[in-house]
């Protein structure tokens, strides 16, 4: 994560008390709002402040600190949620209308539990919220004609009860919008056989590999199974194995221009990389 | 029968009888006699009104010999080649005269011809006839009895390409006079792409007119005097030409404006405009500007005054849209104005700079505070145009800004809480590292739209941060996401530092206007918008521009002398303020509200989109100790412009998306007390890129 700085500091620590990760932070300059209208102002109000700190199974406590003095701390509850994403779990076609997202959620200590819905358009590469929820909802309806049209589409599911997560999200992808085509139906400038050559950049087994696709249309294909999809302006995403661990599926994306290209990919648990591309 | 008449030549300020048998058409170069006559001008048709044109385009070039102005074929002394004058034949030209000037004695010819055909010449040899003591000789041409009349003279300079032959005080003796004319020029013009400070005026020296477009805070604030208002490629610019006529209005003058345009790779194109704009109304009707009679006498500041009252009206301007389209990756345009007869009016040139591009990631927030019990109001996609179209109308973007529609945001975790800042923090928080709506873009940031926002507040947006929420108007987001790259409140008149804190500056225009007109502080031109919209159908900007509806947006609403002069006499209700100003009032057209952007935070956002600086100028208007000035923006959404010099859509730009990882995190987030207490805390577990 990037330096940020500022003085406050958030800690989070293991069972034992023990320092896992601290990042500093500022405040969010509150007294910044627009009052409606025919309201009078309003008192002073207080600073806001978010902060971002790596997640770990070993977290117990989080402190804030300001100026090394502790200005709040939050002790885990004794047992930590549990989620289960029960729909989309992948292979889903949302192809219009309403659609729902269902899950369940159980806190061994009856705490209550938030849900944050995430939603990717790209196989998992990044996310957008779509929903912030009780978890006691249990599911969340989503409008196709509000969603972006993609058949890379992944749901992610978390749970917070303050401060114990659990997460879920979809197995495998599935698609959004009227389903892409199975063959060439139209033809591009990108139609063609490409060469594929990935480097690792951290956290791979292989440094290297290459490999083939086919592009027709706006169908990415590799050795006849459909991976993805190219749109009119060369952007693509698609989703294969991992070559030295076929068990594992990663999102790649990236855009093409004339006979060439470039792209990332990424591998779970931590395996990234950049990919070039080449028309054959 | 002849007549005597001498005639000032574009002003036609002083007729005299003093020859029973001719009429003498004297034209001196002066800019006395004509206000276009200024040095450095082509006088190729300045003088066609009166039967005379200079097809070789010799410019009025000041000569100290004489004093005063004189016209030279060219301003490279060496080999100028002809200077040719052409006679209407209607005239009955029966002789001609003129003072020709050459520094160095050398020798030169001047003839005299019916159309191809000799009648008269004259010629200097060194040392043949004694010079004048200004080294001017005084030519006289006669056309013979019997002989046609004389159409066209032409001066030879020396043949040895060592220096020029200047004339000055051409006098044609005609039988039959020219009426007297009706002579227009541009009093003064300004181009705009969405607000401008300043009136530009032709200049006296250069052919070429640049137009100015300082700040006008700059008069009472030197600091500003460096900083001008960008013209940006890709964006609509409008170019306004106030005409101005000797005698009497002319309704239905129908100018036409060349446009060249030269792009950044140096392709060039041509396109010739006659007035694509209408009013706004319900019915557009024609826009049919009229030229106002002006009394050369008249003292300039009546003068500028005329003229700041013609800026809130389109029908006292002849006006041209140039669409953002036909301006993609221009480096420079170079307007010329004609008038009907084909006269050049102006000549100005504009440089571009940019592109400067932004994007917007748009949530339609569903189930918020008071809405939650009724399921939520949705926001529709309307809203989400006429933001779009006026956050790209105020801030100074290429092409329009892209908005991004994340879709429906459901909250209903949110319960009944009723503060705008708890939800602000936790949408923002669950938008964290959702990424740019677009690649290649200057500045992005995240709007969350809601229907009925808490009761807390209409609005908000925190500090450098990339999170704004907004009710469904048009020009909310414009002042939130103000905000979020760094802009304060203007002025604290309208309650705007509610919560006693410093961030609001004191404003240099009156109760925080957009720049209303202040004599007494040097603001004499008035901040002036406009706004556009086009008339559909929309064109293929190849062949057609099409019509735009183009509203003037007066700071001080009004066109009596009375309201605007010294200043802004009307109240608060009638200004047109900043919209980072609670202040409404005055009249926007096409977006029906009562804000704009004023010069100073239009320039801001130019430079905060040019290199991530934000608050540049600083705010520090509001006293000692609590300036802000200009720093690097911390809120990640921030890229600095690329050279003007890469095409856009281009293999040069292509791959900005550059290669990340996603950590799984914990986003906190809370409230600070006062007291420095921690309060409201929430946790929330997602991926975020590893570079937030």
């Amino acid at each position: 994560m990037k330096a940020q700085d500022g003085p406050y500091e958030l800690s989070s620590l293991d069972p034992r008390g023990q320092q896992i990760a601290a990042v500093k932070f500022r405040a969010l300059k509150a007294g910044r709002f627009h009052p409606a209208p025919g309201q009078p102002p309003t008192a002073k109000q207080p600073d806001t402040f978010m902060a971002t700190i790596p997640h770990s199974q070993n977290i117990r406590r989080l402190d804030i600190n300001f100026k090394d003095k502790r200005i709040f701390s939050r002790t885990a509850t004794k047992g930590a949620p549990t989620i289960t994403l029960d729909s989309p779990t992948g292979g889903e076609h949302w192809k219009e209308g309403k659609q729902t997202v269902s899950w369940r959620v159980s806190d061994p200590d009856g705490d209550r539990v938030d849900v944050l819905v995430l939603l990717s358009e790209d196989a998992g590469l990044s996310w957008q919220p779509v929903g912030l929820m009780d978890g006691k909802d249990g599911s969340l309806e989503v409008d196709v004609a509000d969603l972006p049209k993609t058949a890379t589409a992944m749901v992610y599911v978390s749970a917070s009860d303050g401060l114990n997560t659990s997460t879920a999200q979809s197995k495998r992808a599935f698609v959004i919008g009227p389903k892409p085509p199975q063959g060439g139906v139209h033809g591009s400038s990108f139609d063609g056989e490409w060469e594929v050559t990935a480097t690792a950049s951290q956290g791979c087994v292989l440094q290297s590999w290459k490999n083939r696709l086919t592009i027709k249309g706006t169908q990415i294909v590799e050795d006849g199974t459909p991976r993805g999809v190219i749109a009119a302006d060369g952007s693509f995403q698609y989703s294969r194995p991992a070559p030295a661990n076929p068990s594992v599926v990663g999102p790649f994306t990236g855009q093409l221009a004339g006979d060439g290209g470039k792209g990332t990919y990424r591998f779970p648990p931590a395996c990234t990389g950049s990919i070039i591309l080449r028309k054959m | 029968m002849y007549q005597k008449l001498i005639v000032c030549v574009g002003l036609l300020s002083s007729v005299a009888v003093s020859d029973a048998f001719a009429v003498d058409v004297l034209i001196n170069f002066e800019r006395a006699s004509n206000p276009r006559a200024v040095e450095g001008a082509f006088a190729t048709d300045l003088y066609a009104d009166v039967g005379v044109r200079f097809p070789t385009s010799p410019r009025i070039k000041r000569n100290d010999l004489i004093a005063g102005q004189g016209l030279a074929q060219s301003a490279d002394e060496r080999c100028p080649g002809p200077l040719e004058i052409a006679i209407d034949s209607a005239l009955g030209v029966r002789a001609v005269r003129l003072d020709v000037i050459n520094r160095h004695m050398k020798y030169y010819a001047v003839e005299a011809f019916a159309g191809t055909d000799p009648v008269a010449r004259s010629q200097y040899f060194p040392g043949d006839i004694p010079p004048l003591p200004d080294r001017s000789r005084r030519v006289s041409l006669e056309a013979a009895a019997g002989a046609p009349d004389i159409t066209r003279v032409v001066v030879d300079p020396p043949a040895d390409c060592f220096d020029w032959a200047q004339i000055d005080n051409l006098t044609l003796d005609a039988r039959n006079p020219p009426s007297v004319t009706n002579y227009v020029w541009v009093a003064a013009y300004e181009i705009t792409q969405g607000v401008m400070p300043a009136l530009t005026y032709l200049p006296d020296s250069g052919r070429v007119s640049r137009p100015e477009s300082r700040l006008m805070a700059a008069a009472a604030y030197p600091e500003l005097s460096t900083k001008r208002l960008p013209f940006i490629t890709e964006r609509q610019t409008v170019a306004r030409f106030y005409l101005a006529s000797r005698l009497a209005d002319i309704p239905r003058y129908a100018a036409s404006l060349r446009v060249n345009i030269t792009k950044v790779d140096g392709s060039r194109s041509s396109t010739t405009l006659t007035e694509n704009t209408v009013p706004v109304a319900a019915a557009p009707s024609a826009d049919e500007p009229v030229v106002r009679r002006m009394d050369p006498a008249l003292a300039a500041e009546d003068v500028r005054r005329t003229l700041v009252a013609r800026r809130g009206r389109i029908d006292e301007s002849h006006d041209f849209v140039i669409p953002a389209p036909a301006l993609r990756n221009a480096a420079t345009a170079d307007l010329t104005l004609f008038s009907p007869e084909g006269r050049q009016l102006a000549w100005v040139q504009v440089n571009f700079e940019g592109p400067f591009t932004m994007a917007m990631n748009f949530w339609r927030v569903r189930g918020m505070g008071p809405d939650i019990a009724i399921g939520g109001p949705v926001p529709r996609d309307p809203i989400m145009g006429n933001m779009q179209a006026y956050l790209g109308a105020v801030y100074p973007v290429s092409g329009p800004i892209t908005f991004r529609d994340r879709g429906v945001l459901p909250t209903s975790s949110m319960g009944t809480a009723t503060s705008c800042f708890s939800y602000l923090r936790t949408l923002a928080a669950a938008a964290l590292g959702t990424g740019p709506p677009g690649a290649e873009v200057n500045y992005w940031s995240n709007i969350f739209v809601v229907q009925n926002s808490p009761p807390d507040c209409s609005g908000l947006g925190f500090y450098n941060t990339l999170a704004a929420m907004v009710k469904p108007t048009a020009d909310m987001p414009a002042h939130e996401v103000g905000h979020n790259i760094g802009l304060n409140h203007v002025t604290n008149l309208h309650g705007e530092s509610a919560m006693a804190r410093r961030d609001w500056e004191d404003w240099p225009y009156s109760h925080g206007s957009i720049g209303a007109v202040d004599e007494t502080r040097g603001y004499y031109d008035g901040v002036y918008g406009v706004a556009t919209a086009l008339v559909p159908p929309a064109p293929d900007f190849l062949t057609s521009w099409g019509t735009w509806q183009l509203g003037p947006i007066a700071p001080c609403s009004s066109t009596a002398s009375a309201s605007l002069f010294p200043q802004c006499a009307l109240g608060d209700g009638q200004l047109v303020h900043d919209f980072m100003s609670y202040g409404r009032g005055g009249s926007v057209p096409i977006f029906n509200t009562g804000d704009w952007v004023s010069d100073i935070n239009y320039y801001r956002i130019y430079r905060f989109l040019q290199e991530c600086t934000a608050l540049d100028p600083p705010h520090r208007f509001a006293g000692p100790g609590s300036s802000i000035g200009a720093f690097t923006d911390p809120s990640g959404g921030c890229r600095a412009a690329r050279p003007a010099t890469v095409m856009a859509g281009t293999a040069g730009g292509a791959f900005a998306s550059a290669a990340f990882t996603t950590i799984d995190a914990l986003v906190i987030t809370g409230v600070l007390s006062e007291e420095n207490r921690v309060e409201d805390v929430r946790v929330i577990r997602k991926p975020i890129p590893e570079a937030i």
